[in-house]
């Protein structure tokens, strides 16, 4: 005979007394948030002990459906507080019973009036998100990546020797867009926060975008990267199904400066495994060729197999580069609850924009 | 309002939601009881009814609602107030 579900919430003090002080309240576990992601939660400037970010259901004392969030004050709409949810699970056999609308309306409860964000949802989470009052939209994000070809059948090992003939014309592209970019005059800086500098930079050349973060919330996801990579995994046991690990995973912030010493581009960009998405792009429209040739020597270098993007004049000349032989558009949505904003052609959104860093 | 009335709005409701013109209600319909009853569809019902009965249901509500007859017995509820 199974039990009657349970819906519980869990605080941020609720996370650091877990995390910290391994005294976790009832039912909170690596099952229902990856601890990296607790861990980040917790370390948010913006949130205070009491707020709930965390919500789950159970079922004979197993989750069954969780949810988290976490809050931001723009910069643009300044100084706008909004909440990000990060996550939003529902195991299979749970389906149906309006779970997943009951943990995020939990949240939403528990937090109250304020302004809602939610990034890339599926189906049924934009049902749910359009359910408690949000305006969905949709952008573009542009993915290039090589075709994946099975080789099991003869057709497929004759496509195989031809796409590795190919592969050779695109090395040899690669090859000769490096010979011939070597000549620009630029040169870069890593970082592993938004300095002063970047931050103006930022504000400057971010006209068109629909959102703009605080610097410290920048810096903040910089220093709390939601995903792992599995040699810290190994040592955090996560049984959830956002477990956000990869088997490598790493972040950068890069700086573009011209002869001068002037700083003309300034974009991050994550290496997820071997797939490259360029998470937010600043440039000054002067330089940027040599912004976005210096990205492209980025996924050259870096041997990456796909990179994705939200920048659309940066798409258009990375695809007339013809470095890989699959180019694919898709539609990313953006449910949103906060009136001084509407995305529209005009506006664009950051690959980095969203719940997490990736 | 009675339960009649609510069950015979509430079936109509579900045959149109759920593509399901054949489906006989009762009070133990859940959703392990045919395909068509997914995530996407029962979210789609809840707003069908909340439209319908120009009420909201609390989170707690919903939990309660684990069968046709919990969801029948909480609109006649919020239609009696």
């Amino acid at each position: 005979m199974s039990s009657e579900p349970e819906l519980k919430y869990y605080t941020v003090a609720d996370l650091r007394q877990w995390l910290l002080h391994n005294k976790p309240k009832e039912g909170l576990s690596e099952k229902i948030i990856a601890p990296q992601r607790a861990y980040a939660i917790m370390n948010n400037p913006y949130v205070k002990d009491s707020d709930a970010v965390v919500s789950a259901i159970f079922e004979d004392e197993e989750p069954a459906a969780y949810t988290a969030a976490f809050p931001e004050i723009l910069e643009k709409p300044k100084g706008k507080l909004a909440w990000w949810f990060s996550t939003l699970y529902c195991r299979p056999e749970s389906a149906g019973k309006g779970y997943g609308l009951i943990v995020v309306g939990q949240l939403c409860e528990l937090i109250g009036e304020g302004n809602y964000f939610d990034m890339d949802g599926a189906g049924e989470t934009i049902e749910i998100f359009k359910h408690l009052g949000l305006t969905c939209s949709y952008f573009t994000r542009y993915i290039f990546c090589e075709k994946h070809i099975n080789t099991s059948s003869l057709r497929g090992k004759l496509a195989f020797i031809f796409d590795w003939c190919k592969k050779l014309k695109l090395d040899r592209r690669k090859h000769a867009f490096c010979k011939k970019t070597i000549t620009l005059d630029y040169y870069l800086k890593y970082s592993n926060y938004v300095d002063d500098e970047a931050y103006a930079f930022i504000i400057k050349h971010s006209k068109d975008d629909l959102l703009i973060r605080e610097q410290r919330c920048l810096n903040w996801l910089l220093q709390y990267p939601f995903m792992i990579s599995s040699p810290i995994l190994s040592r955090v046991k996560c049984d959830t199904k956002f477990t956000s690990s990869v088997e490598s995973y790493k972040l950068y912030l890069v700086k573009v400066y011209n002869k001068n010493d002037n700083i003309v581009g300034l974009y991050s960009f994550r290496l997820l495994n071997k797939e490259f998405s360029l998470q937010y792009l600043y440039y000054n429209d002067s330089y940027s060729e040599i912004v976005f040739s210096s990205i492209a020597q980025q996924f050259i270098s870096f041997k990456a197999v796909s990179i994705r993007t939200t920048h659309e004049n940066f798409a258009i000349w990375f695809r007339n580069l013809n470095f890989t032989s699959k180019n694919q558009k898709y539609m990313q949505s953006f449910s949103y609850l906060l009136d001084s904003i509407q995305l529209d052609a005009f506006s664009s959104i950051q690959q980095g924009d969203g719940d997490v860093f990736v | 309002m009675n339960r009649e009335q609510i069950i015979k709005e509430v079936s109509e409701i579900a045959r149109t939601v759920f593509q399901k013109d054949d489906l006989e209600f009762s009070d133990e319909l859940n959703a392990s009881s045919f395909d068509t009853w997914t995530s996407l569809n029962f979210m789609q019902f809840l707003t069908e009814i909340e439209t319908k009965y120009g009420f909201k249901f609390k989170m707690m509500e919903l939990l309660k609602l684990k069968n046709m007859g919990a969801i029948v017995d909480s609109i006649m509820f919020h239609t009696s107030k």
